[in-house]
């Protein structure tokens, strides 16, 4: 096998005496989406707030193409090539899209050439953006920021592309919309670690699946797979009965 | 008309430009940062002395002291501001940390060293760099005011152009719209906070240069709360984040006054219409601030009930603590102005006020820790209660009625100036209360319906206490009034605090939501508490009146308002008894110390300076470093205090013997690296434990753990079978552990003789002051101390020692000089790390069958951390092996030797390492070995 682009090896991560990680580990190879699942409060989002570097993990080693990151701070992994859009807010809401996606640029502003390029590509895939390009971005519809978020995260080129709950809050069809921009994403070679309460969207996009259930790794295999196991659909599926009982 | 119109801009300019700074520091770090205009305070200071002392060109003494502003900018933002923001979130406690730094600054410039000579000063004025006028609309403009008319614009467009086209201006804006994100975008943060405030700093150096040629003086009045009031409301209109809408905002303000003088002729009318504009800013653009400014958290740190150990619960209650604190507390309070220091009228006078100061902080502590909400204008309610008094006093009003009616109209007023404020927390409040702390003796005190305008203020006759308990003359009697309506006031609030309307109050500065949904209304409730804050402010202002004889407006200046915070803040918010400490730990040093240091600030500021420091410092290092204040580090001592009762109520019953030690999964990591990794031992009584292991293997760390300098992440240390994994150090030598540390330094400076003695200190306690005049009892715990300490050098033949600094013995003398000093505290565990560590290998032999006889005599257990396999083997009954953090064996010396996974990790195959005592291998340690069988 390649060497995983992105690796966890035994996370381990603590709140202040509340422990929420126990030896999670999980690797990503180059080009893959791999679907990080599980209930709420399951560790998911605090996972990848260790491996973007914006939480200090209390044990375990995180590797990027095969090179030791643990610990590196968030500032210093984008120029590395990993890059995470968190859930909710990810953009500025206070500074023009063209802010937002100029600030994206930080680490590549030497190479203004490459920059202008990418800026088409992202155009390219999201074109509502060159419309709003002088719009504060909080005032744009929540999709749109969506849209903003993985135009920049996608600007770098990087190598691995980590999304926090990329369907919380929006409209079906518009999720349907950014399922179809990330799978093109993927298409071109960017690896995937997308964080998923729904089942479903996950199965959508990624081959393989990661199951997290109490800040342990439940079930680990082809996201297929995951779908006949019973146990581990009811406690998602479950959770949605309920939701959709309450509605 | 012109010449209102010129004169409007100039002054809207100067409000624009502090405006600016405010908007800067919002922008960056989301909080108002109300030390803005004392950040550059001391390069305008610095300016005057080079050129006026020093005789330098202007032109250079001007960059030279932008310098000095950039740089006072970066050191706020290192020193305060960002060790604060990694701590809490709470923008309040920024708030209140800018008031600590605005203190510590506007003290340092009373500092006389740092000032121009004052009569050159007064001569030659402020200096400036050319002259030259220019007339425009009938206005001469000097130099000083052709300055700011350039270099305002120019200043205030650079400032956009910086934020709003550079890419480090980008970064400020982004790292305060989305603080993740922009770390996310690889943003360094840290750099981009430091570049705010060193622009911030400059920009405020600049400001206060352009403003100094109008200041008569440097002082707390001349940048402060008047000037500030302004900027908040230019700011304001542009909700704090915009720039040009701040630079508006000042001229408008500078224009509605200058034009309200022009029709009313009167500075203290026009000061109200401008605060009125300023109310009518919040009002208008409420939605804007709102969003910009909602604080989400609290001021307060709440501060757990003490905690009682179960074996003296029925010998201690918090009530009868809080009994017995009273009952000191008045009992010092009575006798101190009897004390000969204080004897005199001046200074009762001053312990009166002391008194005051202490009721406004319990009602800022109502206010601030109780309900959540900042006060910038406490100190004004003070004088609305006085002049009422002083107005009333020579109607023959009994002082309760005074009383009443002055806190009536107290509450009234701050319940009014808080309306705006009731749904918001934070800003709207503070910018009301500023308001009325500086339009109040402004115009509300001048005004002579209500107070006087008078220099000598308004006479105030004493008043009966009640019909037949005749009238207070003298400055004592006033003192012991005050004293009385301070204790009443700390009655009721300690009352409050504990019935339904207390928790009612704290539950709406919670989570108003859920309060709501309890049938609580949380405007109601707020405004109640404005109501009895304002009320026991506004009483306080009786009793200042009476001690004062005469009210006047001086006696109010807005940055006095401003200065009271420190009280409740370092009293511990939240706490009434703390608030009362907070009072005397400021303002009685002020009184009582500072006059003896004139060296320091000079003797014009001795007071003024002193005080401003003394509560800037207090301000930040609550802020910084103890969050619950006085009240907070009071508990803690009452808490360990009734630990060690406990322990030793405890300790009487005999009990089912338990191991000494037993360490079970103990979890630790440094960063990502785990050191300690389910590490666990056990020692059991009367045994002697060696613990081996490569180095790093995390021996001193689990040693560190045991003896609690580190906290585990995880599991479990019972000493005892008390599990003390929670316990700081102090607590766990109640439990009868000692530990010596792998470098025995000890005190260089004590003989081995006093290191006995001091390690004795705890089992004979004797107060300092009663062994200073050699008390009796002080002098049989001496001799006590001293047989004993004796004993312990006898017991470890260090008798010829005892004389001897333990600086000047040799390193294995001085290990058993520590053992000594553990064996004093008569431990039940001693935890030794390395004690032959570095000790001549003649040395070495002495250790084992001293320390074999320490155990047998005193019925001890030992852990040793050793390299020295031989010593170990000779020694111990049993031996744990580590490697990385975990234990990979434990069995006997033999066992453990034998063990081919320690061999491998550790001890090797090569026997001259092995036992290598001493390094020299003059004598074969294996011989030693074989003896032992």
């Amino acid at each position: 096998m390649t060497t995983p682009i992105l690796e966890a090896r035994n996370i381990e991560f603590s709140y202040g005496r509340l422990q929420v990680l126990f030896g999670i580990s999980l690797a990503v190879a180059p080009g893959e989406a791999l679907a990080l699942l599980g209930t709420n409060g399951a560790g998911k989002s605090t996972l990848l707030r260790v491996i973007a570097g914006l939480e200090t993990p209390s044990s375990g080693e995180v590797l990027l193409n095969g090179e030791a990151v643990t610990g590196a701070p968030a500032e210093t992994l984008v120029g590395q090539g990993l890059v995470l859009i968190p859930g909710g807010r990810s953009v500025f809401p206070d500074m023009t899209v063209d802010e937002n996606l100029e600030l994206q640029a930080l680490t590549v502003r030497h190479r203004a050439d490459w920059v202008r390029e990418r800026l088409d590509h992202v155009f390219e895939l999201f074109p509502r953006l060159r419309e709003r390009l002088r719009q504060p971005a909080g005032s744009l519809s929540g999709g749109e920021q969506q849209q903003l978020a993985l135009g920049k995260a996608i600007l770098l080129e990087p190598s691995v592309l980590c999304i926090d709950e990329l369907s919380l809050g929006l409209a079906p069809i518009v999720v349907h919309e950014l399922l179809e921009i990330v799978r093109r994403i993927k298409e071109t070679g960017i690896a995937v670690l997308l964080v998923e309460q729904s089942l479903n969207i996950a199965c959508q996009l990624c081959e393989r699946a990661v199951f997290l259930e109490k800040g342990a790794v439940r079930f680990e295999g082809r996201a297929a797979d995951l779908l006949e196991r019973d146990d581990i659909a009811r406690a998602v599926f479950l959770g949605g009965a309920h939701e959709g009982a309450r509605r | 008309m012109s010449e209102t119109v010129v004169l409007g801009v100039i002054h809207g300019m100067t409000i624009g430009l502090l405006a600016v700074g405010l908007v800067l520091v919002y922008k960056a770090n989301r909080f108002i940062n109300l030390a803005h205009a004392q950040l550059g305070a001391l390069s305008a200071v610095l300016l005057a002395k080079f050129v006026i002392d020093w005789d330098i060109s202007w032109w250079l003494a001007f960059p030279v002291a932008v310098v000095i502003g950039i740089l006072t900018g970066l050191a706020v933002e290192r020193w305060v501001i960002r060790p604060l923001r990694s701590k809490s979130k709470a923008t309040e406690m920024l708030l209140l940390a800018s008031i600590g730094v605005s203190e510590l600054l506007l003290a340092l410039i009373f500092i006389p060293a740092l000032r121009p000579n004052n009569n050159k000063l007064t001569v030659r004025g402020y200096p400036l760099p050319f002259k030259a006028h220019v007339d425009v609309g009938g206005v001469r403009l000097n130099a000083d005011l052709l300055m700011i008319v350039v270099l305002v614009p120019v200043l205030v467009a650079g400032l956009a152009y910086f934020l709003r086209s550079t890419f480090m201006g980008k970064m400020i804006r982004g790292t305060a719209s989305n603080q993740e994100a922009a770390r996310l975008c690889g943003v360094p943060i840290g750099r981009v906070s430091a570049v705010t405030w060193g622009v911030a700093g400059a920009f405020s150096a600049v400001t206060a240069v352009l403003l100094a040629p109008a200041q008569a003086s440097f002082d707390a009045a001349s940048l402060g709360p008047e000037l500030l009031l302004r900027a908040l409301g230019a700011a304001a209109v542009g909700g704090f984040v915009s720039i040009p809408a701040a630079c508006l905002g000042g001229l408008g303000l500078g224009l509605v006054e200058q034009i309200s003088l022009y029709i009313t002729h009167d500075g203290s009318d026009a000061l109200l219409v401008v605060f009125a504009a300023i109310l009518l800013v919040f009002v208008v653009r409420a939605r804007v601030i709102n969003a910009a400014a909602t604080a989400e958290t609290s001021v307060t740190v709440d501060r757990p009930p003490l905690r009682i150990p179960d074996a003296v619960r029925e010998l201690v209650t918090p009530s009868r603590i809080r009994l017995v604190l009273a009952v000191i507390g008045l009992a010092v309070a009575v006798i101190v102005p009897h004390l000969p220091y204080f004897a005199s009228t001046a200074h009762q006078f001053e312990l009166t006020l002391i008194l005051v100061y202490a009721m406004v902080g319990v009602a800022l502590t109502l206010l601030m820790g109780w309900a959540g909400q900042v006060s910038l204008g406490h100190f004004t309610l003070v004088g609305v209660g006085a002049f009422i008094a002083a107005r009333l006093s020579p109607h023959q009003w009994s002082l309760p009625a005074l009383v009443f009616v002055a806190g009536l109209a107290g509450a009234a007023l701050l319940t009014v100036t808080g309306l705006p404020a009731v749904r918001l927390r934070g800003l709207t409040m503070a910018v009301t209360t500023l308001g009325v702390a500086v339009v109040a003796p402004a115009w509300l005190f001048r005004q002579s319906w209500f107070g006087s305008s008078s220099p000598f203020g308004a006479e105030v006759i004493p008043v009966a206490v009640a019909k037949k308990l005749g009238t207070p003359h003298s400055q004592l009697h006033i003192y012991h009034v005050a004293l009385v309506v301070l204790a009443l006031v700390l009655l009721a609030g300690a009352a409050l605090r504990r019935s339904v309307g207390g928790r009612v109050v704290l539950a709406v500065r919670d989570n108003e939501a859920a309060a709501a949904a309890f049938g609580i209304t949380p405007a109601t409730v707020k405004l109640a508490v404005l109501a009895l804050s304002g009320f026991v402010a506004a009483s306080a202002g009786v009793l200042w009146a009476l001690a004062w004889r005469s009210v006047s407006v001086n006696q109010f200046n807005p940055a006095l308002s401003l200065g009271i915070l420190a009280v409740p803040v370092i009293g511990g918010l939240g706490s009434v008894a703390g608030a009362v400490a907070g009072a005397v730990l400021l303002y009685a040093p002020t009184y009582f110390v500072s006059p003896h240091l004139t060296g320091l600030f000079g003797e014009f500021g001795r007071q003024a300076g002193f005080q401003l420091g003394l509560g800037g410092l207090g301000l930040l290092a609550v802020t910084l470093a103890y969050p619950a204040g006085v009240a907070g580090a009071a508990q803690r001592a009452a808490e360990v205090f009734l630990e060690r009762i406990a322990r030793r109520r405890e300790a009487r019953p005999e009990q089912v013997p338990q191991p000494p030690l037993v360490v079970e999964n103990v979890q630790l990591s440094f960063g990502g690296l785990r050191v300690l990794d389910d590490a666990a031992i056990r020692v059991d009584e009367g045994e002697i434990v060696g613990l081996i292991g490569p180095n790093g293997a995390g021996k001193t760390t689990l040693l560190n753990v045991i003896s609690g300098v580190l906290h585990a992440q995880a599991g479990s240390v019972r000493l005892f079978g008390e599990e003390v994994v929670d316990l700081s150090p102090e607590f766990r030598a109640e439990y009868g552990l000692a530990r010596s540390f792998q470098h025995a330094r000890l005190f260089p400076g004590l003989t081995v003789m006093e290191t006995i003695q001091l390690a004795l200190t705890n089992t004979h306690r004797v107060g300092i002051l009663s062994s200073a005049l050699s008390a009796p009892w002080a002098r049989d715990a001496e001799r006590e101390t001293r047989r004993e300490a004796q004993e312990i050098l006898e017991r470890l033949n260090l008798t010829r020692w005892a004389d001897t600094l333990t600086s000047d013995l040799s390193t294995g003398t001085r290990r058993i000089c520590d053992l000594g000093a553990q064996l004093a505290m008569r431990p039940k565990l001693i935890v030794l790390d390395e004690p032959t560590g570095g000790v001549a290998q003649r040395e070495v032999e002495m250790f084992p069958p001293l320390l074999r006889r320490i155990r047998d005599e005193l019925g001890c257990s030992l852990l040793i951390v050793e390299h020295d396999m031989p010593m170990l083997m000779s020694l111990c009954d049993r031996i744990y092996a580590m490697v990385a953090g975990q234990v990979i064996a434990e069995g006997t010396p033999e066992e453990v030797r034998a063990n081919p996974m320690v061999v491998a990790s550790y001890l090797g195959t090569d026997d001259a390492a092995i036992h290598r005592s001493g390094g020299n291998g003059r004598r074969p340690a294996r011989t030693r070995e074989k003896a032992r069988r």
